[in-house]
């Protein structure tokens, strides 16, 4: 068995990003005929993100059995700028703009790998559509997965081609045990 | 580092079967409405979502033509000319695979009269299912994006083909590339 899974991990990364990068162009291109508002995509895109993160969380704690605990939000930036990203999108990325004490802040990705490929049109971006709100999404649901409760959004893409996302903290989520299971 | 491509493609592929249920709901109420005939009472959508002419297959498919389209031309930039058909073929078989799908095939076999028959004893969308026969169903979902990659290849190389999986036992997989005569 764990050979086997080995093999197959060292496959997943041998598949290119521009496999990755040019797919989600195409099912964004899909998705703008299927809705007519802009609007509708991002939100899917977000809720699509949410998805994969649950999923991510699982499958980078399974890597990285050296994270600690997070106890605040600087460490949870921390983690995400220095393992999480790099280790999903392959750029790195930065913290900045700490506001709202301490749970406000902004990651600026170096590069996106999403949007090297495309080009956004303005007049989608200024109908709406936030290209990049996957990887918005995805952070969202990661740190959903571990209790932690964060509005996410990409910033819509500026004239520097980083990108910025915004990210704020709400609450920690308690565990909460399912009805008649409590003892 | 990796890209989580598989978990993109099965976010695609749910989505692309919402989509679905989503058409398929929108025609029942269209014909419940049209039958009532309170033309006034039409949601906004409903009846641009009621005909349109795509289930989760074809959907999946497209995207995957126009991403093969795209990615063979960066595979095929620096390798030299492909003259014949066969040509062709192999490339997509070996080079164009191991860049997409991260191996070569195992086995290609043809009629030499423009049927292909490319088999992969361990096809890597198919990955993730358990071995066996219990999920061969399931699996054509994950099979349509991979298609329509292999068709997008084939026609930036100038070939037009029909490009069919088959499987038998999880995860081998069979692809019956048809190439259609100008």
């Amino acid at each position: 068995m764990s050979s086997k899974t080995k093999q197959n991990l060292a496959d997943s990364k041998k598949m290119s990003a521009e496999l990755f990068c040019l797919t989600y162009g195409a099912m964004v291109t899909e998705m703008l005929k299927d809705y007519e508002d802009p609007k509708d995509v991002t939100i899917q895109l977000d809720k699509m993100g949410f998805n994969m993160g649950s999923r991510l969380a699982d499958d980078f704690l399974a890597k990285n059995a050296n994270v600690p605990r997070c106890v605040d939000t600087r460490q949870i930036a921390d983690v995400l700028c220095r393992n999480a990203i790099p280790c999903y999108l392959g750029v790195n990325a930065t913290v900045t703009n700490w506001s709202n004490g301490d749970r406000d802040f902004s990651i600026i990705l170096e590069s996106n790998p999403l949007t090297e490929l495309v080009q956004v049109p303005p007049h989608l971006i200024s109908a709406g559509l936030s290209y990049s709100q996957l990887i918005a999404g995805a952070i969202r649901g990661a740190l959903e997965a571990v209790h932690f409760k964060v509005f996410a959004s990409a910033v819509p893409e500026s004239s520097n081609s980083n990108t910025e996302i915004r990210i704020r903290f709400d609450q920690v989520l308690k565990d909460s045990i399912p009805a008649g299971e409590d003892d | 580092m990796a890209f989580p491509f598989d978990i993109l493609h099965a976010e695609l592929i749910r989505t692309a079967l919402e989509s679905e249920k989503q058409r398929s709901a929108a025609k029942s109420e269209f014909h419940e409405v049209f039958n009532g005939l309170n033309l006034e009472h039409i949601e906004d959508g409903l009846i641009q979502k009621a005909f349109l002419h795509t289930n989760a297959e074809t959907k999946l498919e497209t995207i995957g033509f126009r991403v093969g389209r795209s990615l063979v031309e960066k595979v095929a930039r620096d390798s030299p000319k492909l003259v014949t058909e066969l040509e062709i073929v192999k490339f997509i078989c070996k080079e164009f695979w191991v860049s997409v799908f991260g191996k070569q095939v195992d086995n290609l076999r043809t009629n030499h009269q423009g049927v292909y028959v490319v088999q992969d004893s361990r096809f890597t969308t198919l990955r993730t299912f358990p071995e066996g026969t219990q999920f061969i169903k399931d699996s054509a979902y994950f099979l349509a994006l991979p298609c329509g990659l292999i068709r997008g290849a084939l026609s930036a190389l100038n070939i037009r083909a029909i490009v069919t999986p088959t499987v038998e036992s999880l995860p081998a997989t069979k692809f019956h590339i048809q190439i259609q005569q100008k």
